[in-house]
């Protein structure tokens, strides 16, 4: 059963689970600290968020929502320094996941896993300047953190690398969708709030 | 539900507009991560990190405001002429807690700043004085009043946890769970109890709202604006 028109209890809907996500986003980013986990940020994100997220699509029956929560992420990201990518990358992503939860008529539990999926992918936004402005950054990485860093950090950066961790996002995104959907079973639904 | 904690109280008449507010939030953002500064880039960054220093003192938050100052100046001094001495994973993790002191912290102060000193109803008012979508509006207005509670809850579950002996030794799924579950019920069970409010307050009405919050730039707005502005004008063509 979806709505058509999106109200307020929706908005206020998404400004919640945003701010979860986010916040959950910030811990994860805190493991940044270690060389390997700023490149598998995005991981750790899927993984994490699996749990708010699948609660979040239990309550969205609107086309629009998840689009909303993709372009509040990247605008929170733009407000505490990760960059202006991460609007656009949350904004496509928003898009597309919900385009793959409105084909499933927002009720369809695979059409929600491919939705979880593409929408962790945001978080890759974020780190995008590694690759597209390759130089720059890490000579400007090479400056703040010192040549032994920035190169450990480039050896990983390449194209395939880049295609890697998408993909691995994606397993990661499956991983946290079903974790999500187990913690909702064991608990949400008994409760009576999902 | 979780009684929102009163807003800090501004001096009399610093009381700024929250358009301000986000223009210095963004301006500080992107300074502070554009490049790597040296010579007079550093004073640039400086006249710009002072502006949260200066919005805690007027706010009465003088302890804050030096503590705040103290990390600064001690982060900017160890990254110009400690980390090129320093070598191997203490100098990685050197150069790791200067940049977060002398980066993000400044960014955090402004952004707690912002939070704290914003009723929720400003803030709307001013996003709609700029013809932002509410879709956009009404979501940004949750997470800026959830930031806090979410914080507040959190340490709460900790603690009750901790007092169960449920902590980091255990399994990270369980810790997860006994962390995230109870985390999010409360959430939940706030978010809808702050939809009755909001539909109570007639939030839902589309068409032109009135609002008790008289926003408008200030004498205030204008200086920390301009000041901002030729810092950041100034840190670019240096």
């Amino acid at each position: 059963m979806s709505k058509k028109k999106l109200d307020v209890k929706d908005l206020i809907n998404v400004g919640i689970f945003s701010a979860i996500y986010y916040i959950l986003l910030v811990v994860a980013g805190f493991l940044g600290y270690i060389p390997i986990f700023s490149v598998l940020f995005p991981i750790v994100v899927a993984l994490l968020c699996g749990i708010p997220f699948v609660l979040f699509l239990t309550k969205t029956k609107t086309f629009g929502l998840i689009t909303i929560m993709g372009v509040l992420l990247g605008i929170l990201n733009l407000a505490f320094g990760a960059g202006w990518y991460s609007i656009i990358t949350g904004l496509l992503c928003g898009l597309l996941a919900d385009l793959i939860c409105k084909a499933g008529e927002y009720k369809s539990w695979k059409h929600m896993v491919a939705c979880f999926c593409v929408f962790s992918e945001w978080v890759i936004g974020s780190m995008l300047p590694m690759w597209i402005m390759k130089d720059s950054y890490f000579a400007m990485i090479s400056d703040m953190q010192g040549a032994a860093f920035a190169e450990s950090l480039e050896s990983l950066v390449t194209g395939w690398m880049l295609a890697l961790l998408m993909v691995l996002t994606a397993v990661a995104a499956i991983i946290g969708a079903y974790l999500g959907k187990a913690v909702l079973k064991k608990h949400f639904v008994r409760a009576g709030i999902a | 539900m979780m009684p929102q904690r009163p807003p800090m109280k501004t001096a009399q008449g610093m009381q700024l507009d929250p358009r301000t507010k986000v223009y210095l939030l963004l301006l500080i953002n992107i300074v502070i991560f554009a490049t790597n500064p040296s010579g007079f880039q550093l004073l640039a960054k400086g006249a710009l990190a002072a502006i949260p220093f200066a919005l805690l003192c007027s706010a009465g938050k003088w302890k804050q405001g030096f503590i705040y100052a103290v990390l600064y100046v001690a982060g900017q001094l160890a990254e110009t002429y400690l980390t090129a001495y320093a070598a191997g994973l203490w100098g990685l993790l050197m150069r790791f807690t200067a940049q977060m002191l002398n980066r993000f912290v400044p960014i955090v102060i402004m952004a707690y700043y912002l939070v704290r000193t914003t009723e929720v109803s400003a803030f709307i008012a001013a996003m709609e004085r700029m013809h932002v979508t509410r879709k956009i509006v009404i979501p940004l207005a949750v997470i800026f009043r959830f930031f806090p509670t979410i914080v507040e809850e959190s340490r709460a579950i900790n603690d009750a946890m901790r007092m169960r002996g449920i902590g980091f030794r255990g399994s990270p799924v369980a810790m997860l769970e006994y962390r995230l579950v109870p985390l999010m019920m409360s959430i939940a069970k706030i978010g809808n109890e702050l939809s009755a409010a909001a539909l109570t307050r007639g939030l839902c009405i589309t068409g032109e709202r009135t609002n008790i919050y008289k926003v408008g730039f200030g004498v205030m707005d204008a200086m920390l604006g301009l000041w901002a502005t030729a810092a950041a004008i100034l840190f670019f063509i240096l």
